[in-house]
């Protein structure tokens, strides 16, 4: 069974949060529906990208050529206007709807019945265009590497660590998105792992992932524990983009890039006189990139040429990353702003077994459905509403910006 | 080297009855799974049905016990982008010998417009074995030379000259050209077939390099046992040969040697000969694992010549001769 609890007596769909009540005016009375209107700035925005298509499409005519820049906004800007058409037809239904309500009494109920079922549409077109309006994430088009490592609770930790690994494999695998294990190592004494690194080749897999970067917390009993408590563990999710193909022409392109003395590339365990006095299958690669202090171990492939070759592509992900976030960062002290953002230390899901509960801190949310979120298979549920809130949040700096 | 405990080989059971085999090779239970891994990959790709897989991977653990080397279980090893097959009575690629050749190729590239003005290039391997260093070199070469490649592969044992040519067609997608020659370096006093008219531009070789003195104490028992002596027994005398015999023939040189002594051999040949010395560049190279791996040289190009040899070798390795 499902619930979701924000407010236990409200259904969600018609709920509005804190932050959506300032985004949104409500344009309802009391008795009716809460609807989720957007910002009149927002909708002004969305205007004036209609206006530059427009421009766009006369260049066109005029037979000007487009080169790269102009056809990315091209191709965004007609993703905005379709979806603000949707919502403005949708919305001028809705308008009218009212009006019948107020001014015919005997169409009342009717009106209502189709209200009832065009507001969550019109609230679904809402999020699409407003998700639309925001600026594009750096990365959103590109595949994904995701890290796992366990936290705090010794075994306990490395096994969910696993089950986190398993629930992302089940869910690209239930999207059919090409992914696969770069690395794992597990832990040598019993079950669950030490990390691993999943590679989603899917692009724009960096997108839909981004928002499960954070510490993912467990309850639940052990296997190993006799008087049947509950136990809380930890397990560190990281999303990294992948920005090349993997191979390892590019990464010896990439590794030309860096300074001798920026990096260097450890063999493992080499030992003896090597050369033709042993033949080892060892073929694991350490490497350190000194500025950063970022040390990666890559060992799965028989290949140390291979290996070598993965390190260096996971050390350009992370990297950009690093860059990334710094951008962010400046960006957010230049505004001075107040919204707090979510950082990699903060506790952003709980997986409790117990209760077959998940809860994701971040938006709110609960679910019991934890058994069926944990393989994959309705994790894009739990997904879509943090997405929704990050929405909000990333629409709410953008009004910040407006002057109005 | 130490006994593995009783405890590892316990865990080891636990999780998998296979892997204690592979404990004796691997040392680690990490290292252990890997290979198990490795060998799950390889015999999924053939088997039937999952009582041949089982069977296979049962089969192959238990060689792997054996000492038998992982490369002659799975019939190949990786090696830069190429695929060399394995096969008993052939050395196996070694990644030392991997990582000097893609740094040669590295540093081809880098100053390859030095060679351009040549359109024939040619470069011979000798000692070739599976043939994985002359193969790598004209493939990744190829890609990034604008003049002709000859390549040529000598090596004096049938089993080797058959896997070459097996190589030649299996290790890559696309079959690689090169030359494959048999020809014993050391007995024959007639080079000249291997010569063209011009000179050869660049002499590779990865000679059997272990001392027979150091053969029992220094090599590792599955090397021992099962890789052939006649690739890995040997000590001055591949040096001097290059030093007697091709030195007039080429105009550079990379051999990788086992040991400081070889490198130090070859250059004291050439820093105490009156000619050579003037007309020769010499350096050595470390590998990744800290080992003294390769000598190579270079002839020193007049300032006027457009080709310029020595451009190709900027980064290669540490110069010893001249000494500054
Ligand atoms: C160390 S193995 C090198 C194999 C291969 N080049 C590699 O790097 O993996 C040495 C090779 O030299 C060959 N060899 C030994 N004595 C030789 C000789 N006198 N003339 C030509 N080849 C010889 C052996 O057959 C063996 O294949």
């Amino acid at each position: 069974m499902m619930v979701f609890r924000v407010n236990p007596f409200i259904p969600r769909l018609f709920q509005v949060s804190r932050l959506t009540a300032r985004r949104f005016q409500s344009t309802l009375d009391a008795s009716l529906v809460q609807l989720k209107e957007l910002h009149p700035s927002l909708l002004q925005k969305a205007e004036s990208y209609c206006d530059e298509l427009d421009k766009l499409k006369k260049d066109m005519f005029d037979g000007n050529a487009f080169d790269v820049e102009q056809q990315k906004k091209y191709a965004r800007f007609s993703t905005i206007a379709d979806a603000f058409h949707e919502y403005k037809s949708q919305l001028d239904d809705y308008k009218g709807l009212n009006e019948m309500i107020k001014s015919d009494p005997a169409l009342k109920d009717e009106a209502s019945q189709e209200l009832e079922q065009l507001i969550p549409l019109l609230n679904r077109s809402s999020s699409v265009l407003l998700d639309k309006l925001l600026p594009p994430h750096e990365f959103a088009d590109k595949p994904c590497i995701i890290e796992l490592r366990p936290g705090v609770g010794g075994i306990e930790a490395m096994i969910f660590a696993q089950d986190l690994l398993n629930m992302y494999i089940g869910y690209a695998t239930s999207k059919k998105w090409k992914h696969e294990i770069i690395s794992r190592n597990e832990n040598e004494s019993g079950s669950g792992i030490v990390d691993a690194i999943l590679s989603i080749n899917e692009p724009g897999a960096y997108d839909r992932m981004r928002l499960e970067v954070g510490v993912h917390r467990v309850q639940r009993v052990p296997a190993t524990e006799t008087k049947g408590r509950t136990h809380t563990s930890t397990a560190a999710v990281v999303v990294l983009p992948q920005l090349g193909n993997g191979s390892e022409r590019e990464a010896e392109a990439y590794e030309r890039t860096f300074k001798p003395d920026e990096i260097r590339i450890d063999v493992m365990r080499a030992r003896g006189k090597g050369g033709q006095h042993v033949n080892t299958t060892d073929s694991a690669v350490r490497l350190t990139h000194f500025p950063s202090g970022i040390v990666i171990s890559m060992q799965d492939e028989r290949s140390q040429h291979k290996n070598k070759a993965k390190a260096f592509a996971i050390l350009k992900s992370k990297l950009a990353e690093i860059e990334r976030l710094e951008k962010e960062e400046k960006e957010r002290s230049a505004r001075k702003e107040q919204v707090s953002t979510t950082d990699r230390s903060d506790k952003i899901r709980t997986y409790n077994y117990p209760q077959n509960r998940i809860t994701d801190h971040r938006c709110g949310l609960t679910l019991y459905a934890l058994n069926e979120v944990i393989t994959g298979e309705r994790l894009d549920e739990v997904m879509d509403v943090v997405k929704a809130h990050d929405t909000d949040e990333r629409s709410q700096r953008l009004l910040n910006e407006q002057p109005n | 080297m130490p006994r593995i405990s009783t405890k590892t080989i316990h865990e080891a059971y636990k999780i998998n009855p296979f892997l204690p085999l592979l404990l004796p090779e691997c040392r680690t239970i990490s290292q252990a799974k890997l290979e198990l891994k490795w060998i799950n990959q390889e015999f999924a790709k053939t088997a039937p049905d999952h009582y041949t897989l089982q069977k296979n991977i049962k089969k192959a653990c238990i060689q792997r016990f054996h000492h038998i080397p992982l490369q002659y279980i799975l019939k190949s090893q990786p090696f830069g982008s190429l695929n060399i097959k394995c096969q008993p009575c052939v050395l196996i690629p070694r990644w030392e010998t991997e990582e000097w050749v893609m740094d040669l190729i590295q540093s081809i590239k880098n100053g390859k417009q030095s060679l351009e003005s040549k359109n024939q290039i040619s470069i011979v391997d000798l000692c070739t074995g599976s043939g994985c260093i002359a193969l790598l070199l004209k493939r990744e070469l190829s890609k990034i030379l604008n003049s002709n490649l000859n390549v040529k592969a000598v090596d004096c044992s049938d089993s080797a000259i058959d896997l070459v040519n097996r190589n030649k067609l299996e290790s890559s997608e696309d079959p690689i050209d090169i030359e494959v020659l048999k020809f014993d370096i050391l007995q024959s006093n007639n080079i000249d077939s291997i010569l063209s008219n011009q000179k050869i531009d660049i002499l590779t070789c990865n000679p059997p390099y272990i001392p027979k003195s150091d053969f029992q104490r220094d090599v590792t028992k599955s090397v021992k046992l099962f890789e052939p002596k006649l690739a890995l027994i040997g000590d001055k005398e591949f040096y001097s040969n290059l030093l007697e015999k091709w030195i007039p023939h080429i105009n550079s040189f990379v051999y990788e040697v086992g040991n400081i002594d070889q490198v130090k051999f070859v250059k004291d040949y050439i820093s105490n000969d009156n000619t050579l010395n003037k007309i020769w560049t010499v350096g050595s190279k470390y590998d990744s694992n800290k080992q003294c791996r390769v000598v190579y040289g270079y002839v020193n190009s007049p300032n006027s010549s457009s080709y310029d040899i020595s451009k190709i070798f900027s980064n290669f390795g540490t110069v010893i001769h001249p000494s500054k």
